[in-house]
């Protein structure tokens, strides 16, 4: 019983500690891309594009921790 | 979407037309591939350390000991292919 | 020849996704959690009450309709009838191996994806004019998209046309896969990992195609282990090199798998909090469905995001690999 709360904690925790670091880094790029965006307005639409191939690249590392943390609340019975 | 205008420099050159996000991507490509060697090199490790310890049936010190190799053959893969990327003649 | 060899990697890309799927027919679907139900009267029930005849629990409703299955279950909402079918049961003896191979809910909808896309593709492309206009031009706006945006920008001008047969469709395919998944009652292949792993290695194989052509078959072999590397040390090198070519492939997959399932996740257990949380249903109900409806519009969004990517990370290592000397 005490394995299984474990384990159902340890997803828990460790869902919300990949969104907060895929939440920081993809808030950082989104400021760069706004600065780089205010300075220069003609290169917006490239800026645009490197922006959301960056978050997404982001977003696909966030999402491992999002499976092993799936993987261990279905598997933890 | 404007043209990219580094065509206007070379235009017979094979990467004519690359975005700079590729040329970029392409002159790291190196690094790239040598941080994932450090990665198989850790894996490899703790792989053959994982099924060895299986077949032999011992402690986990065949894992322990996979993975500390593995790790040193990642770290060597990772300098070598460094050094070799910094070697080659750059445009 | 040219023209061939690319027809040819354009239908062999259809034909082993479609031979990846029934891998995920061979396993188990995946096993419903066992939850333990709460005696006390804090926390979250996990029965409902009784449906029909029998209860469930709402993890297993949500992890049932998510996951793959051996059935497709329609439903009437204003007359509760359901309509099943079950799928058939494809076995196949292979030198005393049983194979399964029946068809599963995800196998049948990327099907359903395929012949969509055959037909409609060649429908619009029938009527081809100097001014285009009807399906036949929005159908022109992507292509020349994956070509312009996509194969020219990574590859360059010298080899974009050989390879965009194949972008275009994994482009198309995943987009039509993914948009798939959001009709009611239908099932998200590209939630399944083993038809990303097939997409996946696809796009492997076509990197290692485009390394060889650029590089000469024996030159690309011969510089995958760094220069400089004592001899004795190669037989190790080489499988930790092999291990570090297929980190690109894998992450390939895994972010398209995981993006479409978490969506789809998150989708159900919004609409499950009714449920589970039957007490407060009249004022979580509204809600709930108003952020359902708003994840199901972002749904929209990814769905065409997830396909770009997916598509302009192998344009990328595509290009990568033809130019690397």
């Amino acid at each position: 019983m005490i394995q299984l709360a474990l384990a159902f904690l340890g997803a828990g925790l460790g869902a919300g500690l990949a969104v907060i670091g895929a939440a920081y880094g993809i808030g950082r790029l989104a400021a760069a891309a706004m600065e780089g965006t205010a300075r220069q307005p003609a290169s917006a639409g490239d800026i645009r594009t490197s922006m959301i191939i960056a978050a997404a690249l982001i977003e696909g590392a966030t999402l491992f921790a999002l499976v092993v943390c799936i993987l261990l609340a279905t598997k933890a019975a | 979407m404007d043209r990219n205008h580094d065509d206007d420099r070379n235009p017979e050159e094979k990467h004519a037309g690359m975005s700079g996000f590729a040329r970029a991507m392409q002159a790291a490509g190196p690094y790239l591939q040598a941080s994932y060697s450090l990665a198989g090199g850790v894996a490899l490790g703790v792989i053959a350390g994982y099924y060895a310890d299986e077949k032999l049936g011992t402690t986990p010190w065949l894992l322990v000991t996979g993975s500390v190799l593995g790790m040193a053959l990642g770290v060597y893969a990772f300098i070598k292919a460094v050094l070799e990327a910094g070697k080659r003649p750059r445009r | 020849m040219g023209a061939l060899v690319r027809s040819t990697l354009a239908a062999a890309a259809l034909a082993v996704t479609f031979a990846a799927a029934p891998a995920a027919s061979a396993q188990e679907p995946a096993a419903p959690v066992q939850q333990e139900t709460v005696d006390s009267n804090v926390g979250l029930p996990t029965e409902t009450p009784s449906v029909g005849e029998h209860t469930v629990s709402v993890p297993d409703v949500v992890f049932h309709h998510v996951t793959d299955g051996r059935d497709i279950a329609f439903e009437n909402p204003f007359t509760g009838a359901t309509f099943t079918w079950n799928l058939p049961h494809w076995v196949v003896n292979v030198g005393g191996h049983e194979i399964d191979l029946s068809p599963t809910r995800h196998l049948i909808f990327m099907w359903l994806a395929a012949v969509i896309l055959v037909v409609a593709l060649t429908l619009a492309a029938r009527k081809r004019s100097m001014v285009p206009r009807g399906f036949y031009s929005v159908v022109e706006t992507l292509v020349r998209f994956v070509r312009e945006e996509l194969a020219v920008k990574n590859i360059g001008h010298h080899d974009a046309d050989h390879y965009v047969p194949y972008l275009c469709t994994a482009f198309f395919f995943i987009f039509v896969m993914n948009l798939l998944g959001l009709v009611p009652y239908a099932a998200t292949a590209t939630g399944n990992l083993a038809v990303t792993a097939g997409l996946a290695l696809l796009t492997f194989i076509v990197t290692l195609y485009a390394g060889m052509r650029g590089q000469g078959v024996v030159g690309f072999w011969a510089h995958i282990v760094p220069s400089g590397v004592p001899l004795w040390l190669y037989p190790i090198m080489i499988p930790v090199e092999l291990l570090g070519l297929f980190t690109k492939p894998f992450a390939l997959a895994v972010r398209l798998f995981a993006n479409m399932a978490a969506g789809h996740i998150v989708l159900f257990f919004l609409l499950a909090l009714i449920f589970l949380l039957p007490a407060v249903g009249a004022v979580v109900a509204p809600v709930s469905v108003a952020f359902a409806a708003g994840i199901y519009l972002l749904e929209l969004f990814v769905a065409l995001l997830q396909a770009y990517i997916f598509t302009m990370l192998s344009a990328l290592f595509i290009g990568m690999s033809s130019h690397s000397h």
